[in-house]
């Protein structure tokens, strides 16, 4: 089966966005070391492509790229011996122009979008390759008119290195539209999904024993889309997405509520400021931008997806607090007039203590997010406000 | 690189896992063992100590974050207390109003429910104990007008944190009641030692580190290489909505190391209880711990995987065991209320529930935070 890719990113997001518990399923990222696995590469891309040079061989040996030529009458234009020569070269220009292609994204690939180090990994292989092709024209093209066939097929499978790397070369860019900007764009425009990307974790995790000068604070992370996502990502791995997905949804619960005050010039007294605030970006909770609901509502719900005892995304909260949202949540059902009893703003700061608690929570997580490759790019990269 | 299909089924979601699940089955070189327990029995302490001794340490980052989390448990820790003490006093509390609790009405029901328990035991001269002096006034609105999670400790902050914990009895009083309002025991250590945290330089020491108590969420793993073996060790949350992420970490496990805290006997848990009309005084840690571990024996994946079974704080216990019986947790027990016995019982308690006899049980029992490497 091939070894097909899912992409947490649009995973995550339909938790926030879908409305319908059994819509979505019980998804992690595990990171697997398969793909830097000799085993898995020989058996899924070395012989493959080496299945295809041999068939490019047999047909050469047909003399179907000659005849090619012919069509094209190039016999007229040059000599005999040449024009084999000149459909050798023909061979390899497209191998070439994947080397090249490839150089010219890792070098316009911004740094600290790379999350998983596909640049090192892409100009390594556009290296390798164009060091293939060019010996592969060297001891094909030009010294086999000193050679006899068979010396010439030898070589030829030797150097089908190069169309192998090729065919890798291929698939990295297939993973670099994931990554780069314009080509994301035309992905989403075109409906294609592309899923995931596993390269081993070890990349991820290696403790990068820096001076903890760079120290972004977590609100400040988060207020980032990018430093959003990548947080994500790590908190997937480390199945503790629910706490930022937790965060996403209340945070914007309390934008919108805050609006609405803002609207209906309710004085309000903010404490947090703009602590909670969270890139107007990122995916819209499908709980919190229903305009059918009322706010009450909203809380309701948002309490049975998050904080209510065996909740689907159930946070690890003190007991305290959640016992006290599980009365909220007692009162509403029995249809006291409790919650319509509280003014819009306080309806604001219902989740304070919530969304103190979840920062707190993630805090370990980010300890060691910190640690990792992937963050330390970011920071290097990323125009974050100064805390 | 792999080749890319852009097929996107949920079929296809859980064929990659299935594939990734058999890699990590053929990778089992490493041992992996799998840190278990209820919430707040220590694993995280275990795999922290594990890191210092057998890892490469803590660096400079972690460091960083293990001293936000000392902080922030310092500053939750004196604001809990100071709130119980007004509660229970039934002092208002100076200029401070919950903007979200009020219209509630049962906004304190954790109060509410700490009064309860205590005065039942207690009379009006013993409530009085918990009264805090007027001229701590000053310090309790001070500390209550923090925001948890801003945790920098200030000049001021400690000022008023030392006062009140070294001067004020009520505090003290309060603090004696620890585990009934869920304040960790290293709490007192970090009272103790506030100057030197507060100090703008401060960075967290092995002892430090070991001692600070947070919630576990998710799942973190490390390979420790001792000796020739590999070890991976895993270690996960123990409160009740991560146990239903420990499914993941099943396969391929060497070996269980549930942890126990031997001194959770009288600790109200500190979640778990689904209904609202429950009596939490009926319900202990320690029962709760026997009812995870009772849950993680019968998965049927761990029919034959071993178990070592570490019973932590055993040095909180020896203190305990003098003022608690273990009759809270162990009705049936009948024996004296000393040290050896009681721990015996738990022990013996534990290994009954057993019922694969096969299966190999270890016990270990770990005194103080240093001296568990003896135990190794």
């Amino acid at each position: 089966m091939y070894y097909s890719e899912h992409s947490f990113r649009e995973k995550w997001k339909s938790y926030i966005l879908t409305k319908d518990k059994n819509d979505v399923t019980e998804w992690y990222i595990r990171w697997s070391s398969k793909l830097t696995g000799l085993k898995w590469m020989s058996t899924h891309v070395l012989i493959p492509s080496m299945c295809v040079v041999i068939l490019f061989h047999t047909l050469k040996t047909f003399k179907l790229t000659y005849i090619f030529c012919v069509s094209l009458n190039m016999q007229q234009v040059i000599g005999f011996t040449w024009r084999v020569n000149l459909v050798r070269f023909i061979q390899a220009i497209p191998a070439g122009c994947y080397s090249s292609i490839a150089m010219l994204l890792a070098c316009k690939i911004p740094k600290y979008k790379d999350y998983f180090g596909v640049r090192e990994e892409l100009l390594f292989l556009s290296n390798c390759g164009l060091s293939c092709v060019i010996t592969y024209i060297v001891s094909y093209a030009i010294l086999p008119i000193w050679m006899d066939l068979f010396t010439e097929s030898v070589i030829f499978c030797a150097f089908a290195f190069s169309w192998m790397s090729c065919i890798m070369l291929r698939s990295t860019w297939w993973v670099l539209r994931k990554y780069y900007y314009v080509i994301d764009g035309y992905v989403t425009k075109h409906n294609i999904k592309i899923l995931g990307l596993y390269i081993d974790s070890n990349s991820m995790h290696l403790a990068a024993s820096s001076s903890p000068r760079a120290s972004v604070d977590l609100s400040i992370l988060l207020k980032d889309i990018k430093g959003f996502e990548l947080f994500m990502g790590h908190l997937f791995s480390e199945f503790a997405s629910e706490n930022l997905l937790c965060y996403l949804e209340l945070c914007q619960y309390r934008d919108n509520i805050k609006k609405k005050c803002e609207v209906n010039t309710v004085e309000i007294n903010d404490p947090h400021h703009n602590r909670f605030s969270i890139n107007a970006n990122l995916p819209q909770s499908f709980i919190v931008f229903d305009d059918s609901l009322s706010d009450q509502q909203k809380v309701r719900s948002l309490i049975i997806k998050y904080i209510k005892t065996s909740a689907q995304y159930e946070v690890n909260l003190p007991y305290t607090m959640r016992m006290k949202f599980m009365h909220l949540l007692t009162n509403i059902d029995r249809q006291t007039d409790n919650l319509d009893a509280i003014s819009l703003s306080d309806l604001l700061f219902i989740f304070d203590d919530v969304l103190s608690e979840l920062l707190r929570l993630m805090r370990g997580s980010y300890t060691r997010f910190a640690t990792t490759d992937a963050y330390k790019n970011y920071i290097e990269h990323a125009k974050l406000p100064s805390p | 690189m792999g080749g890319c299909m852009s097929d996107s089924q949920d079929t296809t979601d859980r064929n990659v896992e299935r594939e990734i699940e058999k890699d990590k089955k053929q990778d089992t070189r490493a041992h992996k063992l799998l840190l278990l327990g209820a919430g707040g029995s220590g694993k995280s302490t275990f795999f922290k100590q594990l890191k210092a001794i057998h890892g490469e340490g803590h660096n400079d980052r972690e460091k960083e974050g293990f001293k936000r989390q000392i902080h922030g448990q310092v500053v939750e820790s004196i604001q809990l207390l100071i709130r119980q003490c007004k509660t229970v006093t039934k002092d208002p509390l100076p200029g401070i109003k919950d903007e979200d609790d009020e219209p509630f009405g049962n906004d304190d029901l954790d109060d509410a429910r700490l009064s309860n328990s205590l005065k039942v035991e207690m009379t009006e001269t013993e409530i009085a104990q918990f009264k805090i002096a007027k001229e701590f006034d000053q310090s309790c609105q001070y500390l209550l007008e923090i925001h948890g999670s801003r945790s920098a400790l200030t000049e001021q902050l400690v000022t008023h944190v030392k006062s009140l914990w070294n001067e004020c009895p009520a505090i003290q009083a309060m603090f004696e009641h620890r585990n009934k309002i869920g304040i960790p025991d290293s709490s007192a250590f970090f009272f103790n030692d506030i100057e030197r945290i507060g100090r703008s330089d401060y960075t967290p020491d092995h002892k430090d580190i070991v001692l600070a108590r947070y919630r576990t969420t998710g799942m973190t793993e490390k390979e420790f290489h001792i000796k020739d073996a590999v070890f991976k060790v895993l270690d996960v949350g123990g409160q009740r909505n991560e146990r239903k992420k420990w499914i993941h970490f099943f396969d391929g496990v060497t070996a269980v190391l549930f942890v126990v805290s031997l001194t959770c006997y009288d600790e109200v848990p500190f979640e778990d209880v689904t209904d609202l009309a429950a009596d939490v005084t009926l319900m202990n840690s320690m029962l709760e711990s026997i009812k995870v571990f009772e849950d993680t024996l019968d998965f049927e994946c761990f029919q034959k995987t071993g178990f070592i079974l570490f019973f932590n704080k055993a040095d909180l216990m020896q203190e305990k065991i003098k003022r608690v019986p273990i009759t809270n947790a162990f009705p049936n027990y009948k024996g004296p209320q000393e040290f050896k016995p009681s721990v015996d019982y738990i022990s013996k308690y534990f290994l009954s529930l057993n019922r694969v006899p096969e299966r190999e049980m270890l016990l270990r029992f770990f005194f103080e935070y240093v001296l568990f490497v003896n135990y190794w």
